[in-house]
């Protein structure tokens, strides 16, 4: 008995002196700088430059930020900061031609650790997005009620869009968590795409659907008056433009007003309905390039995981929907299209994320923010509401009732 | 494991106690008392030297309730119910020594805000999950000390060794919740060496202790958000619940060191003195499938004490000094997923200290006791310490300083009647704040960490307040020397003016802060109470 606990003793302090190895050597923090070159690609000649960048350090897991602006040189250096990994974003706004330009670039999860360190941000010019994501209802009402789902979709122009043939999809992790996927794509440039699980598409033929500056379509999981089936839910989706509709099942209903969304590709869809996690998902809407092969989707390494892999040009807008505020550096969608990430925090209590206003023009359109971050964009709601804010409803929309 | 102990130990106090019939003096509780005040080496970390001053032959056996209410305390700390249940006993085994203790409480903790996990608080453990939702507690905790010492071979030399084994669970009970345990052992192997009136004795600590604690919400659909403290009003949100919420906590706790000691034993007078150096470090992680760090502490304890017993015809004089000085680094990890698909870890690629916790602590204590056959007629003492707490975090750069001396005089008296005894008890202190400051310069300075849990701690700890306490025991002895005693005693704590109010100030980009010392009135003059109860017995 004694030989045992002489041993034991032995073993623990051997365990002991290994875990103060661990902790030998080591100084205390100091403050770090460093410095940020902008660059610009791919912008038109006629496109105004602007005259400097607002450049922001992010740490997530300090909840440290600094935001500084870059000289006319396009360069900036920042001190104090905390040595750690950051996301460091680029942004501005030019006018020119009756048009608003957002330039935007960022680096994601790189390591400032020492002090002199430079990094290049390569940004890139857009028109103000037409159309974007102006509410998403995600998280299911009480009663654990998810058939209520619901996107808006805005014009945030002043011109007319036409969402024929416009796709709408949720991307893979399906949850914002630690689990990384490695994709492999045929050209070696996984940077270059998003991976979706799920890809509905708008039918018609290109001009089928208009949609004119200040107004909105619903694309619903079910179009139904959901407050008649579940007393606890907000929305009535009966009105809605369009429906994700299974047609190879009888539990849910089909509106005979809504226009059934194409489903192109399948691989995240289950069962009766396309539910997309309550926990929060990652969407974006594009204009695919080519049309959508139901067996050209890809794997990530070692895993059984199918998506579809869709070039981040085509994308029109992306929003980041993560659990909670803990998890925004877990984000999934690249930060080219979206720097931040939105959450309600929370499941089946009838929350709801949406735009907030950026201003209001003078025949009353609302303008919505749209600056690629949706940590800034986006607010969150007690309560879902279908076209708040009261925007237009698109003329060939003869079913809805206010 | 649990049972096995609780079976030794009352293995132990039965023999303790069986050992114990051979003496005939009745065991006053107050008898007690004073052998263990002249008893120096029992109250070192050196059990070898018990061989030298050694505890009269005892048993004890005891059940009482403790209550802590009021709202002066500080936010984790709560009100505080407790059943508790003790035995122990010193006693020769053949020509040792052995000193052994058990006990068990059964807690009711209310009112606790900012620890959703943690069973024990220590003001330099900084990484902790909390939560702003008033909580109680429910928790139990099984301790058992034992204490040997060999004989004085061959005239010069004894062997000894204390060892400690506890274990605490628990749970909270309202969401975000928790199940708690923590476990822990310290061995403590000593050696004493006797020339004559002067001996030396040499001990070596080591600790070994595992936490775990599981976040949990029985609302599955309602997430409850959290701060992962960081310490000094550091923290980043939290959340349990939802999928990929916050994983089961582990703390881990490595602890060696080793003490110094010197005694000498004249006709009269016992001198003791003890320097003491431990090394401690705790690394805290979660959610084990996939290990993030929370950080570490690196604790370094530097203590010594000093104590002398006068013995005279009539009276026993005890002065007791002791120093405490305690350091400690908090360190934080800078970790990035690998996610190389047969790796998906956390990865630490940096470290840095990021805060530190200084504690200094000294005390004086003066002791005298009316020797009597009962053990004393009456005793009176009176003590001051001096207490001062500094914690740094170094970028943003923040600080909290709570500085006091406090100073209590107390005195009881031993009433007889027959052979029963009435021991009648009262004290008096008060303390008196020198300093106390928080200064915060992170993100969120209107963040409920900062101000209800650092500004309201603040108060507490930089407050004027006086104390008054009684105490009251009666023992009655039957059979040849046994006691049963009834005892209970009460001490009411109130700060003796306003509470110190806060002045608010930013910096000229109004976003820094900082919390200064001003007279006001805006927080209510603020009370505790502490009273006790208990039986027991003596052998």
């Amino acid at each position: 008995m004694k030989k045992y606990f002489l041993l034991a003793i032995v073993l623990l302090t051997a365990l002991s002196c290994e875990q103060f190895k661990q902790v030998a050597e080591i100084v205390e923090v100091t403050p770090i700088s460093a410095t940020v070159k902008i660059s610009v690609s791919g912008a038109d000649s006629d496109i105004p430059l602007p005259a400097s960048y607002t450049v922001r350090f992010i740490n997530y897991g300090e909840n440290f930020e600094i935001s500084r602006s870059t000289d006319a040189s396009g360069n900036v250096s920042a001190d104090g900061l905390i040595p750690g990994v950051y996301t460091v974003t680029a942004t501005a706004e030019s006018a020119g031609g009756g048009f608003t330009y957002y330039f935007s670039g960022s680096l994601t999860n790189i390591n400032i650790l020492t002090s002199g360190q430079t990094f290049n941000i390569n940004v890139v010019s857009s028109r103000a997005g037409a159309l974007i994501f102006k509410e998403i209802y995600f998280n299911g009402s009480k009663g654990y009620y998810f058939k209520d789902q619901f996107y808006e979709i805005y014009n945030n122009s002043d011109a007319v869009q036409y969402v024929d043939g416009m796709g709408i999809g949720n991307i893979l992790p399906a949850l914002a968590s630690t689990t990384t996927y490695n994709w492999e794509v045929p050209d070696g440039k996984p940077e270059n795409y998003i991976y979706l699980a799920s890809i509905w598409q708008v039918p018609g033929d290109g001009d089928d659907f208009p949609v004119k500056p200040g107004e909105s379509i619903i694309i619903a999981q079910i179009a139904q008056n959901h407050t008649a089936i579940k007393p606890t839910s907000p929305v009535d989706l009966s009105g809605a433009e369009f429906e994700t509709f299974i047609v190879k099942q009888s539990v849910n209903p089909d509106n005979p007003n809504a226009h059934n969304m194409i489903l192109a590709f399948d691989k995240g869809v289950f069962g009766t309905q396309w539910l997309v996690t309550v926990f929060g998902g990652a969407y974006a809407i594009f204009f695919p390039d080519s049309e959508i092969d139901p067996n050209g989707w890809v794997k990530p390494q070692g895993m059984s995981n199918q998506a579809y892999p869709i070039p981040i040009d085509c994308v029109v807008d992306a929003v980041e929907i993560v659990n909670n505020a803990t998890k925004i550096n877990q984000k999934r969608m690249p930060t080219s299209l979206d720097a931040g990430a939105t959450y309600t925090g929370a499941t089946y209590n009838s929350n709801s994320v949406s735009r907030k206003i950026r201003e209001t023009t003078k025949d009353g359109r609302h303008i919505y923010m749209d600056t690629n971050n949706s940590s800034d964009d986006f607010q969150i709601n007690n309560e879902a509401m279908v076209r708040r804010n009261n925007p237009g409803v698109p003329s060939w929309n003869t079913w809805y009732k206010k | 494991m649990k049972k096995y102990i609780i079976a030794s130990v009352l293995a132990l106090s039965t023999i303790l106690i069986a050992q114990a019939q051979g003496s005939k003096s009745t065991i006053y509780p107050t008898v007690l008392e004073i052998n263990q005040a002249k008893a120096t080496w029992f109250n070192t970390n050196n059990a070898a030297g018990m061989i030298l001053t050694p505890l009269s032959d005892f048993g004890t056996l005891s059940v009482g309730y403790d209550m802590k209410v009021g709202s002066y305390r500080q936010q984790q700390e709560g009100d505080i119910k407790t059943l508790n249940i003790n035995t122990s006993g010193s006693s020769p085994l053949g020509r040792a020594r052995v000193w052994g203790e058990f006990s068990y409480q059964n807690i009711t903790q209310e009112n606790s805000k900012f620890n959703t996990l943690r069973l024990t608080l220590e003001p330099d453990m900084p990484y902790i999950l909390a939560d702003s939702r008033p909580s109680y507690f429910k928790k139990q905790v099984y301790d058992m000390t034992v204490k040997a010492a060999t004989p004085l071979l061959w005239d010069i030399v004894a062997f000894g060794v204390t060892a400690n084994y506890f274990t605490k669970s628990g749970a909270k009970q309202i969401d975000p919740r928790s199940d708690s345990y923590e476990y822990g052992i310290e061995v403590k192997p000593s050696t004493v060496f006797a020339f004559g009136d002067h001996s030396t004795g040499l001990t070596f600590i080591y600790k070994n202790a595992f936490d775990r604690y599981s976040p949990l919400n029985s609302n599955s659909q309602q997430d409850q958000p959290a701060f992962n403290l960081r310490g000094v009003g550091s923290f980043v949100n939290a959340v349990v619940g939802s999928f990929g919420g916050l994983g089961t906590y582990y703390y881990k706790t490595n602890r060696l060191g080793g003490a110094l000691q010197y005694g000498y034993q004249g006709n009269n007078l016992k001198v003791l003195a003890e320097a003491n150096y431990t090394y401690q470090v705790i690394d805290v992680f979660h959610t084990p499938a996939k290990p993030f760090r929370m950080g570490s502490t690196i604790q370094q304890v530097m203590g010594g004490n000093i104590q002398m017993v006068l013995e005279g015809d009539y009276f026993t004089n005890k002065v007791t000094i002791d120093g405490y000085k305690r350091s400690t680094d908090g360190i934080e990890y800078i970790q990035v997923i690998d996610a190389t698909y047969t790796v998906q870890q956390w990865v630490s690629i940096a470290k840095f200290i990021r805060s530190e916790y200084d504690f200094t602590g000294l005390s004086l204590k003066y002791d005298i006791f009316r020797d009597s056959n009962e053990g004393y007629d009456w005793m009176a003492g009176i003590q001051g310490q001096y207490t001062d707490r500094l914690d740094t975090y170094i970028i943003p750069e923040s600080s909290f300083k709570a500085e006091n001396v406090y100073g209590e005089i107390y005195g009881k008296k031993n009433f007889m009647s027959g052979n029963n005894s009435i021991v009648v008890g009262l004290s008096a202190g008060y303390n008196y704040n020198i300093a106390g400051e928080h200064k915060y310069n992170g993100p969120f300075p209107d963040s409920e960490v900062v101000r209800d849990l650092y500004e309201k701690d603040l108060a507490i700890l930089s407050a004027n307040y006086y104390q008054f306490g009684i105490n009251l025991k009666a023992i009655f002895p039957f059979g040849e020397k046994n006691t049963i005693y009834v005892a209970a005693s009460c001490k009411y704590l109130r700060a003796n003016e306003t509470l110190h109010n806060y002045s608010y100030g930013t910096d000229t980009e109004g976003k820094n802060f900082w919390w200064n010392l001003n007279p006001g009135n805006q927080l209510t003059p603020s009370a505790r109470t502490f009273a006790n109860f208990s039986i027991g017995f003596t052998f």
